[in-house]
Order: C-alpha cells, then sequence, then structure tokens
C-alpha cells in the first residue's frame, strides 16, 4: 500500500501531460477551497452521527446505524463533490477561453479530460481514507468491548438454487403444460407463454402449502464454517400477520421445529456435520399454524432475502474498505460522465444530466418496472411496420440500458455492510471492471473524441 | 527568405446558429503567405477576420472552404501543434498557478523532455523578469506580468512558428520594448512570428510584411517600407540648425520648387523619456513588486537544444 502511494506521488511528480494536469486539478480543488470546503462539510457530518444512535442501547443497532448512516453519508457527499469537480473544472476551461490554449498544445488530446478525471480520483480518495478511518472510529467507540469490528465477523450471504428459475426448467414445464392443456397453452404466444411459465414456478418455489414440505439446494464453494446459519424470513400472508406457525426443518440427518411468526426472521445453525460441505439440502416441512383454529394454507418466500444461507467470511473492517473502494469506482464513473457532458453542455444543464443519472441508477435502473424477459419477446421484423421495427429497437436499447443501471445499485454496497454481510474482492474487481473500466473509459472515450470534433474558437462568441 | 511556412487559400469562415442557418460570413476568400523567418503582422480593425483567420490556423476552428498549410500539414495535427507557440489574445492562464507551475504545465503538455524541461522554464523566467514573482499564484500577477508568463509559455517548447495574438497588450512601455526586442531576436533566430495587433506603431517597427483584412478579405498586403511608401513626401532629420542656416535652407528649398510642409525641432518620444526614467530610478536601487528587467532570448530558442 505504501509503495503503491509512494510510486503513485512520484508518477505525478515526474510524469508527463497526463501527471501536469492531474497536478493542475488538484492544486484547483484545493486552492479554489473545494477540497477543504468538501472535506469539511463530509468530516462535520461524520461527525454528527453519534447524535443519531444516542437513544439506542443495543450496539449491534448503533454499528449498523453508524455504519448505514456513515457510508451512505461519505457516497452521497463524494458523489456530488465529484459531479461539481468534473463539471465545474471542465466548464471553467470554456467559459475563460482557457480551452483555446490547452487544445493547442500537442500533448493536451489525450491528457486533458483523462488527467482531470484522475486528479479528481486522487482528491476524492484522499477524503474518503480519511473519512473511512473516522468513521471506524466512531463504530469503535459505539461498540463494546472497543475492539469489537475486528471481532465480529461478516457473513457471505448465499440464496438457494430452488429459488432461481433456469430457462431450462421454463421450457420442461412449458412442454408439460401444452401436453395437459393443449387449447389452453398451446394456442398461448411463445413469450407470453414462457412469461407464465416462469411466473408459476417461481411463486412454486417460493411457497410451501400446509403439510407439504420442499427441499432447498445450497452451494457454498469454500466450504461451511462453525458459525454457519440458514435464516429465514417467511411470509405468512396479510390476513395471518400476527399468526405464528411452525416449520420442520431437515438439515443432514438432524431435525428441528420452529416456531416462526409473519416477516420475522429465524436462524437455524448449521449441524457439525455439515462442517465443510460445499453442497447440501434443506428440507422444510410447513406444519401449518401453533393455533388449532386458525389455518394457514401456506407460507411464502417473499424478497430475494427470505431464505438464505449466512456463513462468516471476512471483518466487518475488510467489508467496510472493499465497499469504500467501491463507492470510490463509482466517483470516478460520475467524474468521467460529468467531465464528457461538460465537453457540450454547460455547468448547470451537465450538472442536471449527472444528477438524473444519479437518480435513475439509485433506483436500480427502475428494476421492476419492465419485465426484462418479455422485451426479447420481438416479432419477425419482415412483417412489421418501420416505425414499429424503430420503437422495438429502441425499447430493446431502453432495455440493455436499464438493465446495465442496475450494476450501479448491485456495486452500492453500503447497506449490505452495515447488515454485516461480507463484500468480496470478486465484487471489487467486478465493479472496477464494470464500472471503472469499462462505463468510465468509454464515456471518456466519447468525451475525448467529442472535444477533438468541437470548435473551441469563437463561434460561442458569435 | 525561406519557403512558405503558412500558406491560406481562398479561406472562407461562415459561422452558423444553432439552427445551422448562416449568421456571420468572418471570411471571405483570405489568400496569405507567409514565408520563413519572417515578422508577418495581420492588421485590421476589430470584427475584420484576424482572430478567425489565426485560429483556423491554429486548428480552433475549421475552415468553411479554401485551403490551409501549417508548415506543410493540414492545421490542428499534433505535429503541427507541436511546432507552433500560440499566446492568446487574452490572459487565460490557471489563476491558482505559480507561474513556475504554470511554465512546467506547458512544458508538459508541450512534450518538452524531462531533461530539459528545468532549466527551460528558469531561462524563460529570466527572461520575462518573473524570477523573484515566480512562485506567486498567477491569479495576483498584474496584467503585465501575465502576459510575460504568457509569452514565456508560447517559447517553453522552442517552436518554428511563433503566433502573438496582442503580445504587447497591458505591457508597459519598457515591456513593449522588451517584447520588441524579443521578436527581433527571434526572428534573427530563423523563427518564424506572427502578430495580430491593433497597436499599428509597434507592428511597423517589427514587422517584416504586412496585410491588412476588412470585411474578411486582404485589403492590402506587402512589406512594410512598401505599402507605407510615400511618393510625395520625403522626411529629412538633421541635426538642429540655427534660425540663419534653417532660413538658408528652406530659400534653397523653395528655389529648388519644394514645399515645405512642417519643420519641428526635434523632441524625444515619450517613450524614451519613459525608459530613460525607469533607468534611472533602477541606478537608485529602488525596487518594485513588478516584472524586473528582464534579459535576453535564452540559448535554447533556435539553438542545438531542439526537442524531440
Amino acid at each position: 500500500m505504501a509503495l503503491g502511494i509512494f510510486l503513485s506521488i512520484s508518477a505525478l511528480r515526474r510524469g508527463g501531460a497526463l501527471a501536469a494536469v492531474t497536478r493542475t486539478l488538484l492544486a484547483e480543488v484545493w486552492r479554489r477551497g473545494i477540497l477543504p470546503v468538501g472535506g469539511g462539510i463530509l468530516f462535520v457530518g461524520i461527525g454528527m452521527l453519534p447524535l443519531l444512535v444516542t437513544e439506542s442501547t443495543d450496539a449491534g443497532s448503533r454499528i449498523h446505524s453508524l455504519l448505514e448512516y456513515g457510508q451512505g453519508w461519505i457516497a452521497a457527499t463524494l458523489l456530488v463533490l465529484s459531479l461539481l469537480m468534473s463539471c465545474g473544472s471542465y466548464c471553467d476551461e470554456v467559459v475563460t477561453g482557457r480551452i483555446r490554449w490547452l487544445v493547442v498544445r500537442p500533448g493536451a488530446k489525450w491528457a486533458l479530460l483523462p488527467g482531470k478525471c484522475l486528479g479528481i480520483l486522487v482528491a476524492l480518495f484522499l477524503l474518503l481514507v480519511p473519512a473511512t478511518l473516522f468513521l471506524l472510529l466512531l463504530v469503535g467507540r459505539a461498540s463494546e468491548p472497543p475492539v469489537i469490528l475486528w471481532n465480529p465477523q461478516a457473513v457471505a450471504v448465499v440464496t438457494p438454487e430452488t429459488l432461481k428459475v433456469t430457462d431450462q426448467e421454463v421450457e420442461s414445464y412449458l412442454v408439460l403444460q401444452m401436453l395437459e392443456d393443449p387449447q389452453g397453452w398451446g394456442l398461448m404466444e411463445a413469450a407470453e407463454g414462457q412469461r407464465r411459465a416462469r411466473s408459476r414456478i417461481e411463486r412454486l418455489s417460493r411457497s410451501i402449502p400446509v403439510g407439504s414440505s420442499h427441499d432447498y439446494w445450497f452451494e457454498y464453494p469454500s466450504g461451511l464454517e462453525q458459525g454457519a446459519v440458514i435464516s429465514m424470513r417467511p411470509s405468512l400472508g396479510r390476513v395471518h400477520r400476527s399468526q405464528r406457525a411452525r416449520l420442520r426443518v431437515q438439515l443432514a440427518d438432524a431435525k428441528t421445529e420452529v416456531v416462526i411468526r409473519n416477516g420475522e426472521r429465524s436462524s437455524i445453525e448449521i449441524p457439525d456435520s455439515l462442517i465443510e460441505a460445499n453442497q447440501f439440502k434443506v428440507g422444510i416441512q410447513f406444519l401449518g399454524a401453533v393455533e388449532e383454529d386458525v389455518r394457514i394454507s401456506s407460507v411464502l418466500w417473499n424478497g430475494s432475502d427470505a431464505i438464505e444461507l449466512r456463513v462468516p467470511d471476512g471483518t466487518l473492517v475488510s467489508a467496510l474498505i472493499r465497499s469504500q473502494l467501491l463507492t470510490w469506482v463509482r466517483c470516478g464513473f460520475i467524474a468521467a460522465l460529468g467531465l464528457t457532458v461538460s465537453t457540450f453542455l454547460g455547468m448547470p444543464v451537465a450538472t442536471l444530466f449527472v444528477l438524473c443519472f444519479l437518480i435513475a441508477a439509485a433506483g436500480g435502473g427502475f428494476a421492476g418496472s419492465f419485465d426484462t424477459k418479455t422485451a426479447e419477446t420481438v416479432a419477425d421484423p419482415r412483417s412489421q411496420e418501420p416505425l414499429q421495427v424503430v420503437v422495438d429497437v429502441l425499447a430493446r436499447a431502453g432495455d440493455f440500458i436499464i438493465q446495465q443501471l442496475s450494476a450501479w445499485n448491485q456495486h452500492a454496497t453500503g447497506a449490505r455492510v452495515a447488515a454485516g454481510e461480507n463484500v468480496t474482492t470478486a465484487e471489487v474487481f467486478s465493479g472496477l471492471g464494470l464500472i471503472g473500466l469499462l462505463w468510465g473509459g468509454t464515456i471518456l472515450l466519447v468525451g475525448i473524441f467529442i472535444s477533438a470534433r468541437q470548435e473551441h474558437g469563437l463561434g460561442r462568441d458569435r | 527568405m525561406t519557403s512558405d511556412v503558412i500558406r491560406v487559400k481562398g479561406l472562407r469562415k461562415v459561422f452558423r446558429d444553432f439552427w445551422l442557418r448562416a449568421r456571420v460570413e468572418a471570411l471571405s476568400g483570405v489568400d496569405l503567405n507567409i514565408h520563413g523567418g519572417e515578422v508577418y503582422g495581420l492588421l485590421g480593425p476589430n470584427g475584420s477576420g484576424k482572430s478567425t483567420t489565426i485560429q483556423i490556423m491554429l486548428g480552433l476552428i475549421f475552415p468553411t472552404g479554401g485551403e490551409v498549410e501549417v508548415l506543410g500539414t493540414p492545421p490542428g495535427t499534433p505535429e503541427t501543434k507541436n511546432r507552433i507557440g500560440y499566446l492568446p489574445e487574452d490572459s487565460v492562464f490557471y489563476p491558482f498557478l505559480s507561474g513556475r507551475e504554470m511554465l512546467d504545465l506547458s512544458a508538459r503538455l508541450g512534450r518538452v523532455p524531462d531533461a530539459d524541461r528545468q532549466h527551460r522554464i528558469e531561462e524563460l523566467l529570466q527572461m520575462v523578469g518573473l524570477c523573484e514573482a515566480a512562485d506567486r499564484e498567477i491569479g495576483d500577477y498584474s496584467k503585465g506580468m501575465q502576459r510575460r508568463i504568457g509569452i514565456a509559455q508560447a517559447l517553453i517548447h522552442d517552436p518554428e512558428i511563433i503566433i502573438l495574438d496582442e503580445p504587447t497588450n497591458g505591457l508597459d512601455p519598457l515591456g513593449v520594448r522588451q517584447v520588441k526586442d524579443w521578436i527581433t531576436g527571434l526572428r534573427d533566430r530563423g523563427k518564424t512570428i506572427l502578430i495580430s495587433s491593433h497597436l499599428l506603431a509597434d507592428v511597423e517597427q517589427v514587422c517584416d510584411r504586412v496585410s491588412i483584412l476588412y470585411g474578411g478579405l486582404v485589403q492590402a498586403e506587402g512589406a512594410v517600407e512598401e505599402i507605407l511608401e510615400r511618393d510625395d513626401r520625403t522626411l529629412w532629420i538633421t541635426s538642429r540648425p540655427d534660425a540663419d542656416a534653417l532660413d538658408a535652407a528652406s530659400e534653397r528649398l523653395k528655389e529648388q520648387g519644394l514645399d515645405i510642409i512642417s519643420v519641428k525641432p526635434g523632441s524625444k518620444s515619450l517613450e524614451e523619456k519613459f525608459l530613460e526614467t525607469v533607468e534611472q530610478a533602477r541606478e537608485k536601487g529602488i525596487t518594485t513588486a513588478g516584472a524586473e528587467a528582464g534579459g535576453g532570448l535564452p540559448a535554447f530558442l533556435g539553438g542545438g537544444d531542439k526537442i524531440s
């Protein structure tokens, strides 16, 4: 780490055009007060976090709140700073006319946007490191004993294979239904049939009727460890929300009866016989309501976290560091986007544009608003009106963008760390590759292309 | 005189609005040929097309029609950019950088080798008289000091063509004199210099050739002596005669049929008086917060210390 920092600093000191632009941006954000003022706001906000948890007596919930709000505050502040630095810096070049001087320098074409982006990343890193340390300090003070941060382990969360419906399962279900009901399923359009089949299988795998049992398969390639648990949050339906029910859970040879409540999480420890196993089955039988006069027809698993395996994996600190690295990568993309948008828009509109992206991405690309599977059902373009073909192409493009945007939300891991989940190194590399290099790199190349094709002379004045 | 380094033929530029409707025809067919190793002046009133022509030569804006060649290549290519030094009309440099940092940025963007960068910065700071103020932020500089740092940044990569847009803008007479000396010195070292200026007296003193633009067209072009020559007047400058000698000379000239239009006693120019006063103050050891006296051109400009 120290060697990395040393090499970075020496590269900045000795480097060429790219390093020169990076250093200029750092001088700009420091001497113009953006970094000191932004840093001040960031640290005052973190410093006020303990006021939020004074009412809470439980150390676990204090840590959870501090981590969730702290990471949220750091991410929000850094994203906004990244946006302001990028749009502000490039727009200032245009407004002052300095861009005319810059673009006639031979090294500026490939150094200007990447150098500025790199400068913003360095500036944000300089804020992120002490802010994360400050947050850790506050979390450490909120916990008893103070070393608890290194002690409690983060968990890796695994969802059962059964809840993931495969295309093969859908096809098999469709074939079966067509044989049983050729008038109904046989005459249905292929896409509609697939959608309905998937929906039914999902519903079936997510519910257990009273008296029935269902097997759920879990895979954990690294092998289970001591302390792993099966965590369940069942739903008993709206009319039975205050009722209790019983489940019989079979793990290897051990059978356990559990009393569950609607929406409340219950955990069952993995027996010793399954330690180091990397694949195992959980059999769950729904025994019905505890009270004899109540009839609950089935138990439902609503949501992706309704039934999951939680295995100790890494420490809270390492999970937090990885999560913060992903925040930094996302800030880098916002910087690249802000710089590129500023090449053709003024400061207010460019800022608004990037804010719109942030809002759209924070909504997970409006996940759930569109059924991604139905969007794939495009009829033969030869039989379609030209306008319809265009609409379909646009719909596909929109669907692609929405799917891409959902990756943004998947790499916002603050809430997961606050909930005690681990963030893996693979996730960091995935975020770096997808958001940092692919998205960020592409958008920077677009910016360089636009800037090279633009007139930077008197056009605006006239 | 060497071959043309900048060739402009039938250059047209039409500025359009958002809807691509033509709004202004800034250039209507400009023809220029700038020879290597000369100082060329581009003159004209506001809106005549001087800056548009320069910006097309630099690749900042694209021509609507016509041809432009800079050093045998189209403008705006990296190879061409590396051989051009440009001083913009306004001092637009980063106000939060010091003079030294600004030159360092300019050198790195100009691909000056690491080995040469530091000594070039020091030599140029010395040339423009900003050694003492080198570590102050440019935002704190006076307008003249900003102009000086602008001239230094235009020279740091030892360009072959130097384009100076209003180079003496904001400079005191001392600075103006120095800039004129640097320009002639650069020409002597084989550089080609293109100057756009409103200060006609300055242009007249340093330029070898000029062109006058009006309405997007070159209205007059040629060597300064040629286009300023008047075939109906002659200016005599003599040592100051006494009254009798002056009368005798006047009579003699009238006998030859010449009209004496004006006879005036000689006087110093205000520039000469200004420079004399400042020089006297310096000799007394009075210091200034602004630029110092400055010096001559550094050795690397046009010398063997070429950039790769």
